[in-house]
């Protein structure tokens, strides 16, 4: 295949850089009628400070002006993202309480818009966002090309987390056994040690054990911190 | 697009991405994993299936399990293996892809389409 669509699915497949899927996505944005593209990466760990990777065409102005401005803490389409993995169009009200973000952004050349998140099951999540200088997204373009963009974040998000993430994943990745889960699942649910033992009928020093071992397979301090990196990891699901 | 002898429909990734596909059935699994238990605060899993088809003939089928899984922003919806289908993507030169290369690509398909949305209206509509 030597579309679009077949260039994305031979880079899903393949070794490549980061700067080979980038392009790859930038080509199939233009032939969707998109001039810019830009795609943020999150990796769910540390929690306090998550590492984000972010790739873009968009004008360099704008991307010194959006960096210094920290624009990506109160970026209204970022926010659904995080919550919600529904395609979002740029428009007045979903910039109604960043007004400046809003009118920069126009300027800048980037006036119609639409983005939509993904989250995997290691809880990376990710964010394309097509947009152009002209030309409004109409209804009748998203009833016919939105399945299109919609396959090309989920297909970007498969490249490029496996460039991001396989090495992370490995670290990351604690042996835990079947027991160890299930003891986890009931901590996470918020049940005490004894109350454990008695769902799993086994005493109580038993489910410490397995608890005390959980924590330092994840490598964390206590059995809370165990527990909300086991659940990061996609590991109580 | 067009129905071939073998009863699969031959089409480009292109054109399956061009086609609409609407929402035609779903239901949930019957809880059939032995042994069963009434405890309290017993852990189980919520499953099913769900099948979507073009309004166009030959009628395209693509049908897929799915099961809900808790995440730390709430429930998910997620598919389950390959879909089932009676499409066979070719590459533009018109060959035929392998078939499990073809049910993965479907997989991307599928994973494309706004069946998350819909999904937990349509179940619960159905066992209403």
């Amino acid at each position: 295949m030597n579309t679009w669509q077949g260039d994305l699915l031979g880079m899903a497949d393949t070794a490549c850089t980061v700067d080979a899927v980038f392009e790859k996505i930038e080509r199939a944005s233009s032939a969707l009628g998109f001039e810019f593209c830009a795609y943020g990466l999150r990796l769910p760990t540390p929690i306090s400070s998550p590492r984000t990777i972010m790739l873009s065409n968009y004008p360099q102005a704008w991307q010194a002006r959006y960096a210094s401005q920290g624009y990506l803490a109160t970026d209204p389409t970022v926010a659904h993202g995080r919550q919600s993995q529904t395609p979002l169009v740029w428009t007045h009200a979903v910039f109604a309480q960043t007004p400046l973000l809003w009118e920069e952004s126009q300027s800048a050349g980037l006036r119609f818009g639409w983005a939509q998140s993904s989250l995997d099951a290691v809880g990376v999540g990710g964010m394309l966002s097509l947009a152009r200088s002209s030309e409004p997204l109409t209804a009748t373009e998203l009833a016919t090309q939105e399945v299109k963009m919609r396959w090309l974040v989920n297909i970007s998000h498969l490249a490029l987390s496996r460039l991001f993430v396989s090495e992370w994943v490995k670290e990351s990745q604690p042996d835990l056994t079947s027991r160890e889960v299930e003891v986890l699942k009931w901590t996470a649910d918020g049940k005490s040690s004894g109350e454990i033992a008695d769902l799993l009928s086994i005493s109580e020093n038993t489910v410490n054990f397995h608890i005390k071992n959980s924590v330092v397979k994840l490598r964390t301090a206590n059995r809370t911190a165990a527990v909300v990196r086991a659940a990061m990891l996609g590991l109580l699901n | 697009m067009h129905l071939s002898p073998d009863g699969l429909i031959r089409l480009t990734l292109d054109q399956l991405l061009s086609t609409s596909l609407e929402h035609l059935v779903s239901g949930v699994d019957q809880d059939a994993s032995p042994p069963f238990t009434n405890a309290c605060g017993t852990q189980t899993v919520l499953s099913g299936y769900t099948e979507w088809i073009s309004a166009n003939d030959p009628t395209i089928s693509i049908g897929w399990d799915w099961h809900l899984q808790t995440a730390v922003t709430g429930v998910r919806w997620v598919r389950v293996g390959l879909p089932r289908s009676n499409l066979m993507l070719t590459h533009d030169t018109g060959h035929d892809t392998s078939w499990h290369g073809n049910l993965e690509i479907l997989g991307t398909v599928v994973d494309a389409l706004a069946w998350r949305e819909i999904l937990p209206d349509v179940v619960a509509a159905r066992y209403a």
